[in-house]
């Protein structure tokens, strides 16, 4: 057995692939299980590569990623996180912003804030697209206008409904917003700068001014790209090259990852994060959760028995935060109680509530439904969304409520939300967003984009508008703690559950921040290979 | 010819009959191609703009006249979320699927010949228990589950084959057929099962036949009536077997291409299920009601070469 | 015990290993001369086909267990290895079945099936054994000949199915011919003509021959000598002309009586008593 183990590790890891194989396929039909097992057994696991080991300059960083396979790599007009993710690398931003808030100057080499209505960006100079064209404030200008020409369906619009550009000279854009809005620099950090001229061909090859050129996609299997010369800080990349092979099965993404040769899976599944943990700490891999996400309960606040900001408040009060972290979760996610990280600056740790039966079943027979009543909660197809859904229900059976787990394809839950508005209780995630308006915005005002059931509460619009208007952190902090404490507590619209957690997992170094999910932070030049 | 005439024509019929339903069905169900689009980032006045753009405000009826005549023309339309050519993009992926199915096919077949003569020749003996044991549990471990396995053992402890992702075999060949072997494996195992069991039975039921018993009384070995009569007679049944197992393959593709991470037309068509994606889920159910009609009638063709009852109806 | 004898079967026991009860043969006793014809007759489910089987050994030892000894010129077959049990079945035993519909593979074209077990057993080249094969089928009188050999058994009526059984039976020249009801299965008319056929065979090639049936009339007119059975067991043998008209077991007269005004039908358009076909 020794030896079988020097020979691999002379040969290589598909060295002595081609007798096995040859063993395997001689056997032919024969081959039972004992015997497959057997040959595994004979065989060593080998070690997989160190996570610690030095870094390397160049080659390919080659991850994998799973669940959502891209079907576009235009993240202009598709708002699925799997297009941004495979078109990120040869992508730059004006600012990027990391997973605690903070924003860092990139293509903009300073960006102010003037007053909460106007914000001044200067571009670094001598910048190309990576189809000739120059970066400057008239090309930023131009996407702009693109984004808000309605015909172009790109997925921000209606964040930009009204701003107005202002080219200064060739490196400076002043952007005047029709209203306050202090959170708009982080809209703009969703938004790619692209020459206008490639739009029509961002879908199927994808260009901007990042650190990598799109080299070839092939649907369903990989996306790839290749160090940029031409880019602006092309000193800083050490990789060649960047591949993403997609996945639509975690297991399996996670199987392939821990066969070698791969980078990073992402997400891995719920069921294999204690393996990869384990492994983390054998020192074979790093592992990394993100959470990228919120799962929250939506109510209708205008009709059904959810109407009733009593029968709200006992469902809030009704639920078992720690049986959903440990159940579908399993044990790697952590309750939430607002639609805010615990490391914001904007989190108010009084939100934090423990289940309180006694007080929900008080709240509903103060309510117009003192007897309890039958509901749906409509629920995607996913597996932690139903295991949630499934804890809801039997908190909720404690307090007389008698909830239908009704399952939907994701694509049927969005549609009743949206375009039907057919719905009492929906269960579903958002992206968590480090500026802490955004989410608030979508919402709890009354015209939010994402209020689909209908929440009105006139005094939570009105700080709204403060918080948007609020340059001073500690006036804004104490403003967005108002809004929560109403939205949160009493009103409970929107009920937050527990974090969306994707359980990732990595090899090499210099990539931690993965963790934000965002593809910034792996194609980031410090990103580096291990040997 | 008659016979095969009418199979042609039949099969004509269910595939357009299959394009009305798969049209009609994708349209019935909830979702909306403009909402899945845009995700939670909706936006109403968007979404009826995108409509327009995407063909979908006129008439069910007028939709359908309009993807049926460009079909004829050659034209399936361009896919809802990226724009490119539907014909194109299913054209590369039904080659792969192709290639995934018939090398799992063959796969297949050298697994379940030998296994089933072998358990036919040792009936009741140690070979067969083993390989009817062996056939039992590959007929009750779905396929994901095999394929997670086969990548445990292959890939993941052993290192030998990759553990999936596709390998374009005009960049590497030798390195796309290391690449297919644990898919052609996964699919072949699992065909293997249930073919090899009615290899066993047909094998055996020829052996008890009238006409075997003809032949034995004429004093010819047990080998060569094994040779002339069993496994030719029970090759048909098999046959009939081979062929209904590939259609289940053909709507079972996804699930092994979603394992291995291989970008077939089943990935695709699921993904574009999922998606809304009009146009190229239509087109991918015509191939797919296509393919299943063409093997059948393979199958057909292919029986009538064995069992000239049939050829002459 | 007659030592001239060409099949002699001596207290042969069959029981079935699946089938409770008692075994389909019990210590059966049976001679069978040179050139003689013996008929075998009986209710259907009485062990004639039994019979029959254990001398051409085509009862599978994993079915069927057997004792006793069957004697084919002189050599016990019980005691013989399987191989030149087989030899001996290919070339000295011919066998015709009850339903020739089925006694052909339906897959293979008739010469195929002809030349088979000439040139597998009989050393013939491919050549030779058509020839012979077109012989065999102008001996059992089926026209056209050089065409039946291209054609698949569906393609031809039952009674010339038969034919080529029987032609397939002959074509290594037997000692011993064993008729199971070869006509059972065949409309009345062609019963008639196989019948004949297989007198005048068995004269021009001076066979021997079992002939198994439960027609007294057909036997009366085929068989020399005829042994009756029941439940496994010989309850009489003699002469035709001696059991047939003088009967001596009860259950012999049951038989004959059972058959219509035997004596005053035409006796090549007896009908098979117990009405229909015994399949
Ligand atoms: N292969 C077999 N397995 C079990 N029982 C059998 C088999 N063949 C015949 N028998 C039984 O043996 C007995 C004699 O059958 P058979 O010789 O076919 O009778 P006959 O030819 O006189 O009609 C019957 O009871 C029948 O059920
Ligand atoms: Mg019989």
């Amino acid at each position: 057995m020794a030896k079988k183990e020097d020979e691999k590790v002379n040969i290589g890891p598909w060295g002595n692939s081609l007798s096995r194989r040859n063993v395997l396929i001689g056997a032919g039909g024969v081959a039972t299980l004992a015997g497959v097992g057997l040959l595994a057994s004979c065989s060593s696991s080998t070690k997989t590569a160190d996570a610690g080991a030095e870094a390397k300059v160049g080659g390919t960083l080659d991850g994998i990623m799973t669940q959502q396979i891209p079907s576009s790599l235009d993240p202009f007009t598709n708002a699925q996180g799997a297009a941004l993710n495979a078109a990120g690398p040869c992508h730059d931003w004006l600012e990027w912003v990391d997973t605690k808030g903070d924003l860092y100057p990139s293509l903009a080499a300073s960006a102010t804030q003037d007053d909460a209505k106007t914000i001044t960006y200067v571009l670094n100079s001598g910048v190309k697209f990576q189809n000739g064209e120059a970066v400057n404030a008239q090309a930023v200008a131009d996407l702009f206008a693109w984004v808000m020409d309605k015909k172009n369906a790109a997925w921000l619009n209606s964040r930009f409904d009204g701003v107005k550009t202002e080219v200064v000279d060739e490196l400076t854009l002043k952007v005047h917003l029709p209203k306050p809005d202090v959170a708009f620099r982080y809209a703009v950090t969703r938004l790619p700068i692209a020459a206008v001229s490639t739009m029509a061909a961002q879908a199927l090859t994808p260009s901007g001014c990042g650190p990598y050129k799109f080299d070839r996609w092939v649907q369903g299997s990989y996306v790839s790209y290749t160090k940029d010369p031409g880019y602006r800080n092309a000193a800083d990349i050490t990789l060649d090259g960047i591949k993403m092979e997609h996945f639509a099965d975690a297991n399996a993404g996670t199987q392939a990852f821990l066969a070698g040769g791969k980078n990073w899976v992402y997400p891995s599944s719920l069921s294999q994060a204690k393996d990869l943990k384990a492994r983390a700490d054998k020192g074979e891999i790093k592992y990394l959760p993100a959470e990228p996400g919120v799962c929250y309960l939506l109510n209708n606040c205008k009709t059904g028995p959810t109407a009733d900001p009593n029968v709200r408040k006992a469902i809030r009060l009704a639920f078992d935060r720690k049986a959903m972290v440990d159940g579908p979760f399993n044990g790697v996610s952590r309750p939430f109680f607002s639609m805010l990280k615990p490391e914001s600056s904007y989190y108010v740790p009084e939100l934090e509530y423990e289940r309180n039966i006694d007080e929900a079943k008080a709240l509903m027979a103060k309510s117009k439904t003192p007897k309890g009543f039958k509901e749906k909660i409509y629920t995607p197809n996913v597996d932690y969304f139903i295991g949630l859904s499934t804890v809801m229900k039997a908190n909720l059976a404690e307090i007389g409520i008698d909830i239908t787990v009704e399952i939907e394809e994701t694509a049927a839950v969005i549609n009743r939300m949206f375009v039907k508005k057919d719905f009492n209780m929906v269960v579903l995630g958002d992206a968590l967003s480090p500026e802490v308006s955004e989410l608030h915005e979508y919402y709890l005002r009354s015209t939010g984009g994402r209020n689909c059931g209908k929440y009105v509460n006139k005094a939570v619009d009105k700080l709204l508008d403060e918080g948007l208007r609020e340059i001073d952190d500690a006036k804004r902090i104490a403003i967005y703690k108002q809004i929560q404490m109403i939205t949160m507590l009493d009103d409970t619209a929107f009920i937050p559950l527990v974090g969306e957690v994707l359980p990732a997992a990595y090899k090499g170094s210099n990539f931690d921040e993965f963790a934000g999910g965002f593809i910034q932070y792996i194609i980031w030049p410090k990103a580096k290979l291990t040997a | 010819m008659k016979y095969y005439v009418l199979r042609i024509t039949g099969g004509l019929l269910t595939i357009f009959v299959s394009s009305l339903l798969v049209f009609s069905l994708i349209r019935l169900i909830p979702g909306d191609p403009a909402a899945e689009l845009m995700g939670l980032a909706f936006d109403p006045k968007l979404a009826h703009l995108l409509r327009i753009r995407l063909g979908l405000e006129g008439s069910f009826v007028q939709q359908y006249i309009a993807w049926i005549t460009a079909v004829f023309h050659g034209d399936f339309g361009y896919s809802f979320i990226n724009g490119a050519p539907v014909g194109q993009e299913i054209g590369d992926r039904l080659i792969r699927t192709v290639q995934l199915l018939v090398g799992g096919v063959i796969v297949g077949l050298l697994i379940s010949i030998p296994a089933g003569i072998v358990s036919a020749r040792n009936k009741g003996k140690w070979q067969d228990g083993g390989i009817m044991a062996f056939t039992t549990l590959m007929l009750s471990v779905p396929q994901f589950v095999l394929g997670i396995f086969l990548i445990y053992i292959f890939a993941v402890r052993m290192h030998v084959l990759p553990a999936g992702g596709w390998i374009d075999p005009h960049d590497n060949f030798v390195e796309w057929l290391k690449s297919m072997v644990l898919p052609w494996l996964c699919v072949g195992m699992a065909m293997s099962a249930f073919t090899s069991r009615v290899l066993r039975a047909s094998i055996l039921d020829a052996k008890n036949m009238d006409y075997t018993r003809t032949a034995r009384s004429w004093g010819l070995s047990e080998k060569e009536i094994a040779k002339k009569h069993v496994y030719k007679n029970a090759s048909a049944p098999t046959l009939t077997v081979v062929g209904l197992e590939i259609g289940y393959l053909l709507g079972g593709a996804f699930v092994i291409e979603n394992v291995f991470a291989y970008p077939g037309i089943g990935q695709l068509t699921v993904k574009a299920i999922s998606q809304r994606d009009y146009p190229m889920v239509q087109t991918s159910i015509l191939i797919f009601a296509t393919g299943f009609i063409l093997v059948n009638l393979i199958v057909d063709l292919a029986y009538g070469f064995i069992d000239p009852r049939i050829r002459q109806r | 015990m007659n030592s001239l004898s060409l099949v002699s079967v001596r207290n042969l026991s069959v029981d079935f290993w699946r089938v409770a009860g008692p075994p389909a043969l019990s210590s059966v006793s049976l001679e069978v001369s040179p050139g003689e014809a013996v008929g075998l007759v009986g209710e259907s489910g009485s062990g004639k086909s039994t019979l029959g089987f254990a001398i051409a050994g085509l009862l599978d030892p994993n079915d069927a267990q057997l004792s006793g000894e069957i004697l084919f010129k002189s050599q016990n077959l019980l005691t013989t290895n399987q191989d030149d049990y087989r030899k001996i079945r290919g070339s000295e035993i011919g066998y015709i079945f009850q339903d020739a519909s089925s006694s052909l593979n339906p897959l293979l074209k008739i010469g195929k099936q002809l030349t088979h077990p000439l040139m597998a057993n009989g050393g013939m080249s491919k050549n030779d054994a058509m020839v012979r094969a077109k012989e065999l089928l102008d001996m059992v009188e089926i026209s056209q000949s050089e065409r039946r050999l291209n054609q698949y058994p569906h393609e031809i009526s039952g009674g010339m199915k038969q034919r080529v059984v029987i032609a397939a039976a002959l074509s290594r020249d037997p000692s011993l011919l064993i008729a199971d009801e070869p006509t059972t299965a065949l409309d009345v008319t062609v019963q008639a003509q196989i019948i004949d056929l297989l007198l005048r065979l068995k004269k021009s090639l001076s066979m021997s021959l079992i002939f198994i049936s439960h027609d007294l009339g057909v036997v009366a007119r085929v068989a020399d000598r005829v042994v009756v059975m029941k439940d496994g067991n010989i309850v009489e043998s003699g002469g035709v002309e001696q059991v047939l008209a003088n009967p001596k077991e009860s259950y012999t007269q049951l038989l004959l009586a059972n058959i219509p005004k035997l004596r005053h039908v035409d006796q090549s358009h007896s009908l098979s008593f117990w009405g229909t076909n015994e399949r």
